[in-house]
């Protein structure tokens, strides 16, 4: 099981963009959507880990707990109401470390997405914002055994120039 | 009464070849200015800027060569069979994906291969201000790949803020991500 992206792969993909490029205030939203999302998985997978997983888990927490908070002073600049947490997210199936690290980037991926989206908003500070944690998202990724796809936050059907030497680079889960 | 003040501020003294008040060094500059201005707005002399390259191709064009350069890197240390072979072969990939994919989004009448070198940049300078030719490279280590494939990353960053277009933001975006990748993946591998 994991967890449901904010948008659909296709919509959160940059293809599925307008000319203008998404809304702020709803792709700010959204990243903020998939970092409650990571907050909750973290601190579950974190609680059921152990030696480095363990401590992997609680700096990613960190890290989305702070990508959370800058994504919500954004949206409160913006005059608009932050989107609440969810009393629950899609969790792992079971707690064997495999499947808490797969589930983990699971959790990245969603990021990568959400942050792949917000990189297509008019304003060039959350672009750069956008591109940080898209990068970060990828490095936490790789942290946990993924793969590196050519186009990271696109949806596997919506890369710019999708060819069989990615597919074959060990690239997803 | 003449008055001579050497150096750069403001100062006038009589010119003994015209007999008249000279021009300073700011006037001078100035009356330059205001001529190739004219030059330029009546359609001959000097051009100012390249204003027939907007920006986001000045971008993009900047982002295809510092990508050609990569690979070029990437193609020296994989030929030389040094540092690890398998992942330098599946990043040279990734680089050439990007690269089909920028060259892809250039206007076709630049989209071939040396388009992008005539007016384009890499990371060591601001857009269109580097020397755009990929010189013959030196196997670089894996180290030297690691710090250029940071640097880019970086640019892409930068690039992903600059460019008006949002498909083209969330592709550099993308790409600067893969490269973070790289980055990190050839870190583990040196450790």
């Amino acid at each position: 099981m994991t967890a449901t992206p904010p948008r659909s792969p296709a919509e959160a993909s940059p293809s599925a963009s307008s000319d203008e490029g998404p809304d702020e205030v709803s792709a700010l939203q959204d990243a903020l959507r998939a970092a409650h999302a990571a907050v909750y998985g973290y601190t579950y997978i974190g609680a059921r880990s152990k030696g480095d997983d363990r401590d992997r888990a609680g700096r990613f927490m960190d890290a989305h707990r702070a990508q959370r908070d800058g994504l919500r002073e954004e949206l409160v600049a913006r005059k608009a109401r932050p989107a609440p947490t969810e009393a629950a997210y899609p969790l792992p199936e079971s707690d064997d470390p495999d499947e808490l690290r797969r589930h983990a980037r699971s959790l990245e991926e969603t990021a990568a997405q959400s942050a792949l989206q917000l990189a297509g908003v008019p304003t060039g500070p959350l672009r750069e914002l956008a591109a940080g944690a898209l990068q970060a998202a990828v490095a936490r990724s790789l942290e946990w055994g993924g793969g590196l796809p050519a186009f990271p936050g696109y949806a596997k059907d919506a890369a710019p120039s999708p060819s069989p030497a990615a597919e074959g680079d060990g690239s997803g889960d | 009464m003449a008055e001579s003040v050497e150096g750069d501020g403001p100062s006038r003294r009589a010119d003994p070849r015209s007999g008249g008040i000279a021009v300073t060094r700011r006037t001078a500059l100035l009356g330059a200015l205001a001529a190739a201005a004219a030059a330029s707005a009546s359609g001959c002399g000097v051009r100012w800027y390249p204003s027939e390259v907007g920006q986001d191709e000045r971008i993009l064009r900047g982002a295809v060569t510092a990508k050609e350069r990569l690979v070029a890197r990437y193609r020296a240390a994989v030929e030389a069979g040094e540092g690890p072979a398998g992942l330098l072969e599946s990043f040279l990939s990734h680089h050439e994906e990007h690269l089909a994919a920028l060259r892809d989004r250039l206007p076709e009448d630049a989209a071939d291969g040396e388009a992008g070198q005539d007016r384009g940049s890499a990371e060591s300078g601001e857009n269109g201000a580097a020397s755009p030719e990929p010189v013959p490279e030196e196997p670089p280590s894996t180290a030297d790949l690691q710090a250029a494939e940071e640097a880019s990353a970086v640019a892409r960053a930068r690039e992903c803020a600059q460019v008006l277009e949002p498909a083209l933001a969330q592709l550099l975006a993308s790409v600067g991500a893969c490269e973070i990748g790289h980055a990190h993946l050839l870190a583990e591998e040196a450790t």
